[in-house]
């Protein structure tokens, strides 16, 4: 209780609300801590740099900032989950475009031939074959064709008019009696009309007009 | 005495046409691959080996329609050379009535050569390590010393192809319409062998050929009906793939 009295005589000195204190070691702290307060009020002040308040201010101004961008990752966050699952999809669903891209990204001519003759452990289904009809027509090497023909000798009940019509653009014997091996063995309504024009070529070697000539006689016998 | 001037006339005349018309390709040196495309005319390339001695050079012989035929030494209007993308194309003119153009060919042994023969004549080919490419409409194709792979495509005309260093995941396909077909391989090959002879064949093979289908082998009766098998040799590995509509197909060891 005295002490608390002291601490008040003390506070009131050094605020200057009274001129003295009664106790003599209370004066004595009063006095220290008067002198104490008036040596920080003398010290000279010093301004808060420029740069510090642009530090805060952009700190201030960057809390809002990435409070937005989570907001707009928040925003496209379904449209992505959306892509993302549609895209699996296509992944699944859809293996012969798989087939196919694997194929288109070999450079080399031995690449695609032993890509192509592997198919041979493969079953394949209707677009498998719709896309080797279209590889047949585009591709230049005949080692490629002839193998392409060979490998759709097996699918001969699945071969349709893509695969007859091939005749018409190819210009290598080698390939040309290939397909129409393969020909010889598909019945086919309009097969003989496409065989007659294909006879009536210029240029055609004379083993593959030959050929071409038998079935023909073999199919209106 | 007569015959002894002929004799030195015609060693004259062979001596003159020997004696020129190298063409120096070095200036290409830094090429990875030769495309070649010809008319009418044998061609013949011959790998040389990097060391001192390796030549880059091409004989260039035209044979007119009277069956004239002389060693150039000018090229123009004959053969042209251009280079894009690091290969050499080598294409001889379109022929002037009944030509011939035979070119003779020595190159760095590590070049891919890629061959066109759109009309006719006979292609050897020895000591490419690198793999080949042939197409030929009209002749027989002899290539020897072949590394990597080939893929070659005949129309009239036997296939006799020899392999070395033979990359083990590349194919070997061997197709012509009218010929036969011989292949040799090193003992230890392993292949996926595909064969078809439609007719006048029969199948010869120093290897045995494991497979399901039943393999009448080594027997020179030509069959009346297509022989079409698929096999193995030594457990199988990458295609060798062998097709002629007419005549035998015959797989050596080398």
């Amino acid at each position: 209780m005295k002490e608390e009295l002291f601490e008040k005589d003390i506070m009131d000195f050094v605020d200057g609300k009274a001129k003295d204190i009664s106790n003599e070691e209370a004066a004595l702290i009063g006095h220290d801590l008067k002198q104490i307060v008036y040596d920080l009020k003398s010290m000279p002040l010093e301004k808060v740099p420029t740069t510090t308040d642009k530090s805060i201010n952009d700190f201030i101004k960057g809390i809002p900032q990435q409070k937005q961008s989570i907001l707009r990752l928040n925003k496209w966050w379904p449209v992505m989950v959306a892509a993302a699952s549609f895209a699996l999809l296509i992944l699944v669903f859809n293996q012969g475009n798989s087939l196919q891209d694997d194929y288109q990204i070999l450079a080399s001519n031995p690449d695609k031939l032993n890509f192509i003759y592997k198919l041979n452990e493969k079953e394949l289904n209707g677009s498998d074959i719709a896309w080797l009809n279209s590889e047949l027509k585009k591709e230049n090497n005949p080692n490629i064709k002839v193998t392409i023909v060979d490998l759709l000798n097996n699918y001969q009940s699945k071969l349709d008019n893509d695969f007859i019509r091939q005749l018409e653009d190819e210009s290598t014997p080698s390939v040309q009696m290939a397909l129409l091996n393969t020909l010889e063995e598909i019945q086919y309504e309009d097969l003989n009309n496409d065989l007659w024009a294909f006879t009536e070529r210029k240029n055609l070697d004379n083993m593959v007009k030959s050929k071409a000539s038998s079935i023909l006689s073999k199919s209106t016998n | 005495m007569k015959k002894s001037k002929l004799l030195f006339l015609v060693i004259s005349i062979l001596s003159y046409n020997i004696g020129s018309s190298q063409i120096d390709l070095s200036v290409y040196d830094d090429i990875e691959s030769v495309t070649v495309t010809s008319y009418w005319g044998d061609i013949n390339v011959i790998g040389t080996e990097a060391s001192a001695d390796r030549v880059f050079t091409m004989e260039v012989v035209h044979t007119d329609s009277e069956n004239n035929a002389v060693r150039l030494d000018q090229i123009e209007g004959y053969v042209d050379l251009s280079v894009e993308n690091k290969q050499l194309y080598i294409e001889t003119r379109t022929p002037e009535g009944f030509e011939s153009i035979d070119l003779n060919l020595k190159i760095p042994a590590h070049l891919f050569l890629d061959l066109k023969l759109i009309k006719g004549g006979n292609i050897y080919a020895d000591n490419l390590k690198n793999g080949v490419e042939i197409n030929i409409l009209n002749g027989s194709v002899k290539i020897e010393r072949i590394g990597k792979y080939a893929l070659v495509n005949a129309a009239n005309g036997e296939i006799s192809a020899e392999f070395e260093n033979i990359d083990s995941d590349k194919p070997v396909s061997l197709v012509t319409m009218n010929g036969g077909i011989t292949v040799s391989l090193p003992g230890n090959i392993k292949r996926d062998v595909r064969m078809i002879s439609r007719k006048n064949g029969y199948i010869q093979s120093d290897f045995p050929l494991a497979s399901g289908d039943k393999i009448s082998l080594n027997t020179k009766q030509y069959s009346k009906t297509p022989i079409i098998h698929t096999a193995r040799i030594n457990g199988g590995g990458a295609l060798l793939f062998l097709s002629t509509e007419n005549g035998p197909l015959s797989i050596k060891k080398s």
